[in-house]
């Protein structure tokens, strides 16, 4: 059974840990790595790598990918007598 | 809600990679990145839900639905025979409406889910008898409504019947709260400008709205929408969801233009010569 995202960023993880030179490639061209591993890479997407520390924690706020309602449904498009398909 | 100020949310995976999360102001979807943290990937547990939350819950997954849909293609001019085929299909839609809400309150009721129940058969009510609006109006435009929509079957009432049959089916029927909902909401979209464009289309004096304003904005489908709602606020979470995610395949059936696109006003007058009737538009 192939590995899940999660698996592969938690072995990405743990081998930062104990490799100092993957961690410095990790942290300096991400994009590489990630593929190397068999992550998606997205074009026109940057990847940065945080790393937390005993003083530092990192909280990564999500972007919210766009709000959605049944309102904007009808922008700029005027209801046709054929609204409800039939 | 934990946290004094702690916004009330609510969220719903509805595939694999797209979840609505919703404040009782409005509702995102959000695109789970695939690793790192994400408070949205697991289910959301909490209940009862925030009522406007749930709200926005409902509304993002009906719009998410509609839009799955893609653009439909442009239809025929408003006119007396487009309208003719549109009440065709109000008439088919209406006609099981009661019937099936009836299936879904025994099943509810068996379960133990008074709540539900009672939704259920309070909307049976409702809804009782709006199928004859339909015939009424058909009947104000001097067509025999009963051959009429023997005759026009359109194929987008017949995929939302069976949806809604498919919902009223299944051992818990949440479906058929989902089904009502959208169904409810998207009518909301008919205001009364398009009640007055359907109108204008009529001959002079004849009311063939009937079904239409009862179903639009102008009738009591807001207050509709505002009670199943509450109605699904009050579930649990698990339920919640699930509701949410079958209101947007609700919504995607009912805004899916049928495959063979629109029928032509040639097609539509000629099976109304065929009738007897007079195929003008």
């Amino acid at each position: 059974m192939s590995k899940s995202v999660q698996d592969i960023w938690r072995d990405i993880t743990a081998k930062a840990w104990e490799d100092a030179d993957f961690r410095r490639r990790l942290e300096e061209d991400t994009p590489t790595v990630l593929e190397e591993h068999g992550l998606p890479v997205h074009d026109g997407v940057d990847y940065k790598v945080v790393a937390d520390t005993e003083t530092l924690r990192h909280l990564v706020l999500l972007r919210p990918a766009g709000d959605v309602s049944v309102a904007r449904l009808d922008d700029g498009e005027p209801l046709t007598d054929e609204n409800a398909g039939f | 809600m934990s946290g004094g100020g702690a916004a009330a949310l609510e969220w719903a995976a509805v595939g694999p990679d797209a979840v609505i999360v919703a404040t009782p102001r409005r509702a995102w979807l959000h695109r789970p990145e695939p690793w790192g943290p994400d408070p949205f990937r697991a289910p959301m547990t909490h209940a009862p839900g925030d009522r406007a939350a749930t709200g926005w819950l409902l509304e993002g997954a009906v719009a998410l639905g509609a839009r799955a849909a893609g653009p439909a293609p442009s239809p025929p001019p408003l006119s007396r025979l487009r309208w003719i085929w549109r009440l065709a299909g109000l008439y088919h839609l209406t006609t099981h409406t009661p019937g099936l809400l009836r299936v879904a309150e025994a099943k509810f009721r068996a379960a133990g889910r008074a709540a539900l129940a009672d939704w259920a058969a309070k909307k049976a009510r409702e809804e009782a008898g709006h199928d004859r609006l339909a015939l009424r109006d058909l009947r104000a435009l001097g067509l025999n409504g009963e051959a009429v929509v023997e005759a026009l079957q359109p194929p987008v009432a017949r995929a939302m019947v069976a949806h809604f049959r498919a919902a009223a089916d299944e051992a818990l029927p949440l479906g058929v709260v989902a089904y009502a909902h959208a169904v409810e909401r998207l009518a909301l979209r008919a205001d009364a400008a398009y009640v007055a464009r359907v109108q204008a289309c009529m001959p002079r004096g004849v009311d063939a709205t009937r079904c239409l304003r009862v179903h639009s904005a102008a009738g009591s489908d807001a207050d509709h929408v505002d009670e199943n709602v509450a109605l699904v606020a009050a579930l649990p979470a698990a339920e919640r969801s699930r509701i949410a995610l079958a209101a947007r395949d609700a919504a995607q059936v009912s805004s899916t233009p049928s495959a063979e696109g629109h029928v032509s006003d040639a097609w539509l007058a000629g099976v109304l010569e065929t009738l007897g009737e007079v195929g003008q538009s």
